[in-house]
């Protein structure tokens, strides 16, 4: 996707379609483009992927459903088939690919696997409403020798909260494992 | 005996399949070109967001023969695309530039990463046909030399 329709969509001047509304209008689902219409059949995997991570996503799952309810005026979820999966921390708008073709090595099996909708969903509202991170650096202090008080040795080490996060959901829905950002 | 080999045949095929996370360059019999000093030397260049061709030059000029990784919902580096391309990383090597993310801090953000990406598909197109103009089938240990 060219990055000015990416832009417009995301600072909301794209024309988009008709909303589907789901969960008494907190999730609208719309396309890019006035003419385009968002199907049944996508409408349903969006609908399923969030009460999979709802029911089945446990402590994190709820969290995430729970933050989605309260935001007010509700969040957009806007289709395309051109793998752009972009959104940012505290936006109500988050451009996804549920057909996405991505995969990644799934650590339960060792096989490759490609991204359940439902995985996608969960990640990009990872992102945008816990301004969860794919990747970070964070600062171990490990403890003098002397067991003391105060900074020893300053440890840099690389985590993924938000796969990490998603993992822990998709652990009741398909026991897929991600484990890290790279 | 032809229904054996058919199915050894589609075995084969899956095993690759399966394989297709391991990038493993010693496999290829191929060592990185881009050395550590190459790297130093490149980090401290500016990056002109209007000419990343020029910027490509620069940095062959400075042994930085680097691709330049996406970060998305997973990592992407424009341009490569199949195992012939693989070869391509495993000379050249890849590199992420800091403060692209997946998920963007805000809009401002956003758009400057936009900007980025292209950027990155014209900077990475020029590194992998100069790849395939000046130095494929060379072993990697010539490439540093022919270049200049």
């Amino acid at each position: 996707m060219d990055e000015s329709t990416v832009n417009s969509v995301m600072d909301k001047t794209a024309t988009l379609s008709e909303s589907k509304d789901l969960f008494d209008g907190q999730v609208h689902v719309r396309k890019i483009g006035e003419s385009s219409k968002v199907t049944d059949a996508e409408l349903k995997k969006v609908k399923n992927s969030l009460v999979n991570i709802r029911d089945k996503g446990g402590s994190n799952g709820k969290e995430l459903i729970a933050k989605l309810m309260s935001v007010e005026g509700g969040t957009t979820f806007v289709l395309n088939d051109l793998d752009e999966n972009t959104t940012f921390p505290g936006s109500d708008v988050i451009l996804m690919d549920i057909n996405s073709a991505r995969t990644f090595k799934n650590l339960a099996t060792n096989k490759t696997k490609v991204f359940s909708s439902t995985r996608l969903i969960a990640h990009e509202l990872g992102h945008a409403l816990l301004r969860r991170e794919d990747a970070g650096f964070r600062m171990i202090s490990i403890p003098p020798p002397d067991g003391g008080f105060g900074f020893g040795q300053i440890k840099r080490e690389m985590y993924s909260p938000n796969v990490e996060a998603t993992d822990g959901i998709m652990s009741g829905i398909n026991g897929s494992i991600r484990r890290d950002y790279n | 005996m032809k229904k054996i080999i058919f199915i050894l045949i589609i075995q084969i095929q899956f095993a690759i399949a399966s394989e297709e996370h391991t990038l493993n360059c010693s496999t290829f019999g191929i060592k990185e070109v881009t050395s550590k000093i190459a790297v130093l030397k490149a980090s401290v260049l500016p990056i002109d967001l209007d000419s990343p061709e020029q910027d490509a030059k620069k940095r062959i000029g400075h042994e930085d023969f680097r691709l330049i990784a996406i970060p998305e919902l997973t990592i992407r580096i424009p341009g490569i695309s199949s195992q012939e391309d693989y070869k391509i990383l495993c000379y050249f090597g890849v590199k992420q530039i800091d403060g692209m993310t997946h998920a963007a801090e805000d809009l401002p953000h956003l758009k400057l990463m936009g900007k980025f990406k292209t950027y990155i598909s014209k900077y990475n197109q020029y590194m992998i046909e100069f790849y395939r103009n000046e130095f494929k089938g060379k072993k990697s240990e010539k490439i540093k030399d022919s270049h200049k």
